[in-house]
């Protein structure tokens, strides 16, 4: 916390400088201001003049109107970086990552003309998907590092952090679409059985099977090796990288296994698998694609948790109104609730409400997210006198 | 269907029964405090899935689906079997009070009866067509009613004679044909099924009317009906046994157990005028289902009765949903379809063009697995991801217009941009995914079979034109005002970083032109205003193809841009730009549709011209690259738009009155100032300002917020808290 102590101050934007580290709110409990020492600088302390009775002492008059106030310095905005400037500072552990997605779509590439499996084309969807996440969180932990990206300014006033949703979001209708293909080959094979279609009996020998067992196996690889090196990002629950490594990984090893024992690829089991991929990568997009959505549409993810909240706002007596309340969250990493009453008491009492909204703002809806790294709230209280 | 249907007003030329009403009175407060208790029989009366409804659909469905050709291995179903299916679907529904009518107390009687007249009704309709049965069901029912009436050929005569009419005429059209031997039946099968029909309906009715005094007539009734049953047990009476289809049997099954306890009979009504031409038609398609060789066009005739049964004959059925006290299922659906979709025009020609996109989706599939073809049903699962697209974006477009609370406390209105959004994203991954499968193909060339390609994509094609139509209208007429004052607005504040998405807005409002001008919409004044502007590309367009005019457009914009700019006035007023990204979405959806069925069109001809197979795969690519272009500018704006930023003007007027405010009395600092413009324009806002000792809080409050909201014009709602220093979380 920075306090100016003199002051004529130049009004600044808050630079938080811990940004990543959310603050509790327990700690920031506003006290009592007739308490607090460092309310006003020094000079002008009405207890340090005690005993001057003079009629024309400067002194009486004990805030002086501001001499040269500067006028607020809000930045604007954050240069917005380029992409040039985004590839230059790529560290090297990124580019090997930015490299490895490649390798990921040429491996999908490979596998999915390696045979006539509908397990194929599921493993060569999910080695896409997996491509992709890699770039996406590259591109996550680099634009980090810029200011604009976190930080408050005027013309973006929750940062780009914001387009991190956007990406995300369209990974997860990317979940869905795929998912959607996946599950359409089994239908129209479906659909084809059940109308007695001529079917194409000719089942085609394997005669890739080396070439087969070399792209499963480079599949296997690579997604392990993708797994065991991933960092997940703390904050992104739902968009945990590592299940998608683990949902390329476990079917491919099975299946490498399953050629080693000398089973074919399209059988029963394959399509179990293969059905179980899609079925897992819609489930997920959706889920994934409502999450977001609702932080897009600027609202709270748990509407229950919303309504008992501002129902107990509503029991308290010493408030007359309720003008407004709104309790959203921008980004993953902020939540806001701004609270809007009208009291009739007193500067003290309205404290006392705020301590209280604040209190219960706490319990209810702050505490959906239980341990690991939560989001900061930002809590404002706007009270009108009665 | 119900929605369409809802259009027709409901004519109450119904005759009141008096027994009907003593029978409601006695029992309507029960009946209320049931409704209010149970949604489930909420579910049944009042819905979509009411029993009603699907009573309704269902007979229909299963009665037009005799003849269709879909019963390939047919088995022979003795009646007691029947009889003991039907009595046990009953006697479930009935005892655990699903899908029927369940303000009536279970009793073994009722089964009994409810079985036995959906026997001896599904008897006489396993011979008679779907029409034929329902007039015959309609008959029977006034009949029976106006023996009741005292006065029963005077005050209704007119009502009368379309009752008795046109299933006289049925009955006489089915009597020639089976004389020229077209109808393969013999007179006594045929005059077995009428007087089933009738019976069953007798039976239902009797139980009905006197469901609680049973007098010994309608005892005796009962058991005359029972009687029949064994008589057409033993083989006495006809249609002992019957060779149903393995297929309709099923679906027969599970669709009597909505209308088990179906008493959807008391009120059809029947409007028709003499000479309607539907009422003709509904004649010859009767003939034709009877004399027709082909399936398909039996079909076809079987389908035009399904909808005018429905639609002509049963639409009182929706006419009577009324808005009960708390009934939470009604108000959906009359919040997303009667004011959601069916208010607005746009989406309404939407909505429209969605069921005729589902209807050819399933005609598709139907013809599919008849003819056995592979591509139809590809085809058809294609169109249903389509669906689910328009579908998105109509839910999207109800929402939106949803009011907000404290769980959304901004409202809905991102949703339209989200939704555009979404289709943005999926386009794009489709034509990824159409450049994926041209490569593929480009390399492993297939055998490919033309024969009913063309005709699919030919219909495909103008299933979409319609869908590009319907829009079109709407399209014109809701962005007609905005574009301009958008534009000005744009391009004034920031000029280096929104002159791409200028340009796309420029090309979006220039297609508005030239396709308003072409559909003869010309009365928008900022047409005539930008007409000298883009006249040469105008004429460009015209030569073009529709499909690729997209990019010439795009092009073309570039150069025009600073035309363009040049000729806007100085508006500066707020107006924000407020373009339906939804509506966007839906149409480069069905645009891409549209090339899609106009690329296999013109390839399959090259094809069939040059013989060789790569133009199949290029017209793919060139369809990708035209689909990825023209979505781009809908997922630019959207996303802008899905970003809570400010924009410039209000980030300027901002700057000025923040520095202004900090400079005020007894205001030490502002923190954190978060403002953000929302779709339409409005400034939202959370401000914190630490006030100095010397100062009220409330005071300060008031007056900050009086100069924020002359300072900016379109503040809409800003959280101010006052507070004294070091006393907030925001450090200051």
């Amino acid at each position: 916390m920075t306090q100016n102590h003199n002051i004529p101050t130049a009004i600044q934007i808050q630079n938080p400088i811990n940004n990543n580290v959310s603050v509790t709110i327990s700690d920031q409990l506003p006290k009592p201001s007739a308490n607090n020492p460092n309310l006003l600088s020094v000079d002008t302390r009405p207890t340090h003049r005690k005993g001057h009775h003079h009629k024309h002492s400067l002194s009486h008059q004990y805030f002086l109107p501001p001499k040269n106030r500067q006028p607020l310095e809000i930045p604007a905005s954050y240069p917005i970086p380029t992409f040039k400037e985004t590839f230059a500072i790529l560290t090297f552990p990124q580019k090997l990552k930015l490299t490895s997605s490649i390798l990921f779509f040429l491996v999908a590439v490979g596998v999915l003309l390696s045979g006539d499996a509908t397990i194929l084309l599921t493993l060569s969807c999910s080695l896409i998907v997996e491509g992709v996440l890699i770039i996406i969180n590259v591109w996550r932990e680099t634009l980090d590092s810029f200011l604009v990206w976190r930080h408050t300014c005027l013309r973006y006033p929750f940062g780009m952090q914001q387009m991190e949703l956007l990406v995300d979001f369209s990974f997860s209708i990317l979940l869905i679409f795929l998912g959607m293909n996946l599950l359409k080959e089994p239908a129209e094979h479906a659909i084809e059985d059940w109308g007695n279609l001529h079917h194409a009996g000719d089942h085609e020998e394997e005669t890739v099977h080396i070439h087969l067992t070399i792209s499963l196996f480079a599949s296997a690889i690579i997604s392990g090796f993708a797994l065991l090196l991933d960092h997940p990002s703390a904050h992104i629950r739902e968009l945990n990288s590592r299940f998608f490594h683990g949902l390329t990984l476990v079917p491919s090893l099975i299946l490498v296994l399953l050629l080693s024992l000398g089973y074919q690829v399209g059988s029963f089991l394959s399509h179990l698998l293969s059905l179980t991929i899609a079925v897992t990568a819609l489930v997920n997009g959706f889920s994934i694609a409502k999450s977001l959505a609702l932080m897009l549409l600027l609202t709270y993810s748990n509407k229950e948790k919303v309504f008992e909240c501002v129902s107990l706002i509503k029991e308290d007596t010493r408030i007359d109104q309720l003008n407004y309340a709104a309790i959203w969250q921008p980004h993953y990493n902020t939540c806001i609730a701004n609270i809007g009453l009208t009291v009739s008491g007193g500067e003290r009492e309205q404290a006392a409400v705020r301590e209280d909204i604040i209190r219960i703002i706490q319990k209810t809806v702050g505490s959906i997210f239980g341990a690991g790294v939560q989001p900061k709230w930002e809590i404002s209280v706007d009270i009108q006198r009665a | 269907m119900n929605v369409n249907s809802s259009a027709f007003e409901r004519t109450n030329r119904f005759p009141s029964f008096p027994v009907l009403k003593d029978d409601q009175k006695t029992s309507s407060d029960s009946i209320a405090a049931a409704k209010k208790k149970d949604l489930l029989s909420l579910i049944s009366s009042k819905s979509l899935l009411s029993s009603e409804t699907l009573g309704w659909f269902s007979v229909i469905c299963a009665f037009s689906i005799t003849g269709s050709g879909l019963e390939v291995n047919t088995m022979s179903i003795p009646f007691y079997l029947i009889f003991g299916i039907f009595a046990f679907v009953s006697f479930t529904t009935q005892y655990l009070g699903i899908y029927s009518f369940s303000f009536q107390p279970f009793q073994l009687l009722n089964v009994i009866i409810a079985s036995l007249s959906m026997v001896f009704i599904t008897l006489g309709a396993f011979v008679l067509g779907t029409l034929d049965t329902t007039c015959l069901l309609l008959l029977a029912f006034k009949l029976f009613f106006i023996r009741n009436d005292p006065t029963p050929f005077n005050a209704r005569s007119a009502n009368l004679k379309n009752y008795i009419a046109f299933p006289i005429c049925l009955f006489v059209i089915n009597h020639i044909l089976i004389l020229l031997g077209y109808f393969q039946c013999s007179y006594s099968v045929f005059y077995a099924s009428v007087f089933y029909i009738l019976l069953g309906v007798f039976i239902r009715v009797f139980y009905l009317v006197n469901k609680e005094k049973f007098e010994k007539k309608e005892l005796a009734f009962l058991f005359s009906s029972i009687v029949v049953a064994c008589l057409i047990q033993f083989n006495v009476l006809p249609l002992g046994t019957i060779n149903l289809s393995v297929t309709r049997f099923t679906i027969l099954c599970f669709m009597q157990i909505f209308c088990i306890n179906w008493d959807g009979i008391a009120r059809i009504q029947f409007y028709l005028g003499k000479f309607d031409i539907s009422l003709i038609m509904a004649l010859i398609s009767a003939i034709i289902n009877k004399t027709a060789s082909q399936n398909s066009i039996k079909i076809i005739s079987c389908l035009y009765q399904v909808g005018f049964c429905f639609f002509k004959i049963g639409s009182s059925i929706t006419a009577n949903l009324k808005l009960p006290d708390n009934s939470r299922i009604y108000r959906l659906y009359n919040d997303f379809i009667v004011n959601g979709v069916l208010a607005d025009k746009e989406s309404r020609s939407i909505f429209y063009f969605f069921l005729l996109n589902v209807s050819y989706m399933f005609v598709q599939v139907i013809y599919g697995l008849w003819t056995n073809s592979l591509g139809l049903i590809s085809d058809a699962i294609h169109m249903a991801f389509d669906c689910i697209a328009i579908l998105v974006g109509l839910v999207a477009t109800t929402l939106a217009k949803m009011p907000l609370n404290y769980a959304y406390p901004f409202g809905f209105a991102k949703i339209e941009a989200l939704s555009g959004f979404t289709n943005g994203i999926f386009l794009v991954l489709i034509s990824f995914s159409i450049v994926g499968e041209a490569l593929y193909r480009l390399f492993h060339p297939p055998q490919m079979n033309t024969d009913q390609l063309l005709l699919v994509s030919f219909l495909g094609l103008v299933v979409n034109l319609v869908g590009i139509l319907a829009f079109n209208h709407g399209h014109n007429h809701d962005h007609g005002s905005h574009h301009h004052h958008s534009h000005s607005n744009h391009s004034m504040c920031l000029p280096n970083t929104t002159n791409d998405i200028n340009i796309f807005e420029e090309f979006e409002e220039e297609k508005d032109n030239v396709e308003a001008q072409k559909m003869g919409y010309t009365n928008d004044d900022h047409v005539s205003q930008h007409e000298h502007t883009h006249e040469n590309s105008q004429e460009h367009h015209h030569e073009h193809n529709h499909n690729h005019d997209h990019i010439h457009k795009y092009n073309e914009k570039c150069d025009h841009e600073s035309i363009s700019l040049q000729n806007l006035d100085n508006d500066h007023h707020c107006h924000h730009h407020h373009e339906n990204h939804n509506m966007h979405g839906i149409f480069l959806h069905i645009i891409a549709d549209t090339m899609g069925s106009v690329g296999v069109i013109v390839s399959t001809i090259l094809i069939q011209w040059f013989s060789w197979t790569g133009f199949d795969p290029l017209a793919s690519l060139i369809i990708a690259a035209l689909i990825f272009v023209s979505v781009l500018p809908l997922i630019k704006d959207s996303a802008k738009n899905l970003l809570s930023v400010t924009d410039p003007e209000s980030e300027y007027l901002l700057k000025q009155c923040l520095s202004n405010i900090s400079l005020s009395n007894s205001v030490i600092s502002l923190s954190n100032p978060k403002f953000w413009t929302n779709e339409r324009g409005e400034v939202y806002g959370i401000l914190h300002i630490q006030v100095s000792i010397d100062g009220d809080l409330n005071v300060v409050r008031n007056e900050v917020f009086r100069k924020l909201s002359i300072a900016v014009p379109n503040l809409k709602h800003i959280c101010i808290q006052s507070e004294r220093p070091n006393n907030c979380w925001c450090g200051k």
